[in-house]
């Protein structure tokens, strides 16, 4: 019988001092036909840092993401995680990635388990690690009760979180998250919340986008906003506060001063 | 609410429909015009064919032979309609949006029973239209009725398939009238052609006596009420366009209730699973090849209306079966297993790959793509080839064990030469719409599948009937060409949007 209480979850530790930072990306592009969707991206993101990647509708967000995951391939610019390029060497450079789309695609007539199984197996991991971890998983996210059920059968948040576990069972160091806590109740949403937290505080790096503005106030250490395909400003919120004369306000009012202006204003060079 | 406002609302759906459909249509750009070109290009030969048979006949043709023609059109449109209708009914995106709105919902089943009614009378087309015009300009000019009849048999079959989906529908919930709808078009697709085979599945003196009494049947009144109605004799005509208003309207009224409790329960997602008393400890599968053979195997074994779509076609192979009271022994099924383990292994393999949901899950994993791709044939042959293997153990339980072992060979490298194939030329098709779209057939794919099995079948069936020489150079072409396969057709690219990158 398994315990009540579920066990704290694994997560990767990784020193912070180490180099070179979880990801870069550099002069990144994309266009879909004539809709420059990505106009030159660049990304340094540390180990151990929550990162937010606001914008508007169309702004370029989820293209960005999908490429970093490796889901698209670039017009131009080069993406490295952990030093290794995405271009030239992309099995080693995918395996300590892992990317939750908003609205994940699962195999509804798989139970749990199995789904978790399969997923490992993709990552090469091996049964004596990859079952504990899975059950594990599966009860810090409050999925056990249903392992003997269809996936199709599940609500929306519970999808959600399957695929976050699916997401976390080969142990990644850099997540990709994706409208993370679409379609969660205040409780799931807040055990997101802390899986991620804590997930960053052993030295992982999260980079997430979310319409939910409170969201990124409160978890990111710094936030990037994308629109038009460009990165327009970047930092901690007291330096988009003082980049956008916002000083005292929200991350909102930020946030529509930087993309109702005009003319996007050029990216500020430290 | 009046008729007239029934109408317009009907009116309002179907406009609405027809200009998805138009702009479906126009982004297939170029496509659609080379679609357009083959279709016309067919119909003119047909037609060229049909005019040539019908002038050489000079006379009309026996009533008897028309009315099984008009008997087989109508089974074929209430075949398609009853294929299509659980899809039309339930799965178009726009319910919310129709029964959340003012508009009855009687005008919503009506528009849909409209397009139903135009898609079985389309489904015959490219046979029946040659026929018609060739009767009615080369015999007589009656034959335009038919016209007539066509029309009136599409709302009938259409009223038909939708009061027998909406009846499935409340004694069995959506979802699993869903599945009897396909093995019910299935079973009746193969009820026809079974009926017209069963002069040559039995012994010669009783063929001749069951073709009789079939000839009698087929110029029976009853029986040839549509064939009179197309050559225009007023009282058919008259009565089958009485039938036809009739099925509509009572369909449109009486099932309108069915109809909606149906699309309240489609919309509901309900886990089938049972929940056992006790969960047992769940074996888990290491390796990337063995945990995505399990996977792709238990999604198509979970899949009822995947193999609704697929297993009841072995009902075609029936005749062959049976026949071997004709004379072939219970050796007869040796080629069958050849050809039901080579043909679903192919359509099996097509779903687990180009079917396949998680794309952006396996592009995202750093595994060899060759290793899951080796994965998926094995499992879309693993239920076809355990078919195979009974019929081989029928045989070899029945004294031919050798012929079983050679059989059982010839179908593994038939099946595994056929689902190679699908696994090289993977494009990614949502799974539901991968037999649909026949996306597993490419004319090159098809025609080399196509001789792999006919070597197969031809080989085990001669070997079978003693001719040892002859079948053996059959096996060997097969063994070359399976060879031929694996070596030249190497796995290309999948095509993904967006492009890959490992």
């Amino acid at each position: 019988m398994l315990d009540a209480s579920p066990p704290p979850l694994p997560l990767p530790i990784a020193s912070p001092e180490l180099h070179p930072p979880a990801c870069e990306v550099r002069g990144l592009k994309k266009a879909f036909g004539a809709v420059q969707a990505v106009a030159g991206l660049d990304l340094r993101l540390p180990r151990g840092e929550l990162y937010a990647f606001l914008g508007p509708n169309g702004a370029g967000k989820t293209t960005s993401i999908r490429m970093i995951a490796g889901l698209l391939r670039p017009d131009a610019g080069d993406i490295l995680v952990h030093g290794v390029s995405l271009l030239r060497d992309a099995a080693s450079a995918k395996r300590p990635l892992a990317y939750v789309p908003d609205d994940p695609v699962l195999y509804g007539k798989l139970r749990p388990l199995e789904y978790l199984e399969f997923v490992a197996a993709l990552w090469g991991l091996r049964e004596a690690t990859a079952q504990p971890r899975a059950e594990e998983l599966l009860q810090t996210l409050g999925l056990w009760e249903k392992r003997d059920e269809y996936i199709e059968g599940f609500s929306r948040g519970m999808k959600q979180k399957m695929a976050l576990a699916g997401a976390l069972i080969h142990a990644p160091t850099l997540m990709l998250l994706d409208e993370p806590l679409t379609g969660l109740d205040a409780s799931a949403a807040r055990l997101v919340k802390d899986l991620l937290n804590d997930f960053v505080r052993q030295g992982g790096t999260v980079v997430l986008t979310t319409h939910i503005l409170d969201v990124a106030e409160r978890m990111a250490a710094r936030i990037g906003i994308v629109q038009a395909g460009r990165l327009v400003m970047e930092g901690t919120l007291d330096e988009l506060r003082a980049r956008a004369g916002q000083s005292g306000g929200s991350l909102e009012d930020v946030f529509l001063a930087v993309t109702s202006a005009a003319t996007p204003p050029a990216l500020p060079t430290s | 609410m009046t008729a007239r406002t029934l109408a317009r609302q009907t009116s309002v759906i179907l406009r609405n429909d027809l200009r998805l459909l138009w702009r479906d249509y126009r982004t297939l750009r170029w496509r659609a015009f080379g679609t357009a070109g083959l279709l016309a290009l067919i119909l003119i030969v047909v037609h060229v064919f049909a005019f040539f048979i019908v002038h050489s006949l000079r006379q009309p043709p026996a009533l008897g032979l028309e009315a099984t023609a008009w008997v087989f059109f109508g089974f074929f449109m209430l075949g398609s309609t009853m294929n299509t209708s659980i899809g039309l009914l339930y799965e178009k995106a726009d319910f919310d949006l129709l029964l959340g709105s003012p508009i009855d919902p009687r005008a919503v089943l009506l528009a849909r029973l409209l397009s139903l009614g135009v898609s079985a009378f389309l489904s015959v087309g490219l046979f029946l239209l040659p026929l018609l015009n060739a009767t009615s300009f080369v015999l007589a000019p009656r034959y335009f009725a038919g016209w007539l009849v066509w029309i009136f048999l599409a709302a009938l079959s259409a009223s038909a398939g939708v009061s027998v989906t909406l009846s499935l529908v409340r004694w069995l919930g959506v979802r699993r009238a869903r599945v009897a709808v396909q093995v019910f078009a299935a079973v009746l697709g193969a009820s026809v052609f079974l009926i017209t085979q069963i002069p040559r599945m039995l012994p010669v003196r009783q063929s001749r006596a069951v073709f009789a009494q079939l000839t009698a049947i087929s110029q029976h009144r009853a029986f040839t009420f549509l064939a009179r109605g197309a050559r225009a004799e007023p009282l058919p005509l008259a009565g089958l366009g009485l039938l036809a208003v009739g099925a509509v309207a009572v369909s449109t009224r009486r099932l309108s209730s069915v109809f909606i409790s149906g699309s309240q329960d489609a919309s509901s997602v309900v886990s089938p699973t049972r929940r056992r008393r006790a969960i047992s400890p769940y074996r888990w599968a290491e390796g990337v090849t063995y945990a995505t053979f399990r996977k792709d195997f238990r999604l198509i074994a979970r899949d009822p209306l995947l193999l609704a779509q697929i297993l009841p076609s072995a009902f075609y192979l029936i005749p062959g079966v049976i026949g071997f009271g004709r004379g072939g022994g219970i050796a007869l099924i040796a080629p069958i297993a050849v050809v039901v383990a080579a043909q679903f292994s192919l359509l099996l393999t097509a779903v687990a790959a180009a079917g396949e949901q998680c794309w952006d899950l396996i592009r995202m994993s750093p595994s060899a793509e060759i290793r899951l791709r080796v994965a998926k044939m094995l499992a879309g042959m693993a239920l076809p080839v355990g078919l195979a293997t009974a019929i081989c153990l029928v045989l070899a339980f029945a004294g031919r064990p050798w012929l079983a072992l050679i059989t059982l060979a010839t179908a593994l490298t038939t099946a595994s030469a056929c689902a190679w194939l699908q696994v090289t030329v993977i494009r990614p098709t949502a799974r539901r719409d991968v037999l649909k779209k026949r996306v597993s057939g490419s004319i090159g794919r098809g025609i080399v599948s196509g001789a792999l099995i006919l070597s197969g079948a031809l080989g085990v069936g001669m070997v079978s009937r003693g001719f040892a020489l002859a079948g053996s150079v059959a096996l060997i072409v097969l063994a070359l060409g399976a060879l031929a396969c694996f070596t030249l057709a190497q796995p290309k690219d999948i095509d993904h949007p967006g492009g890959e990158l490992g």
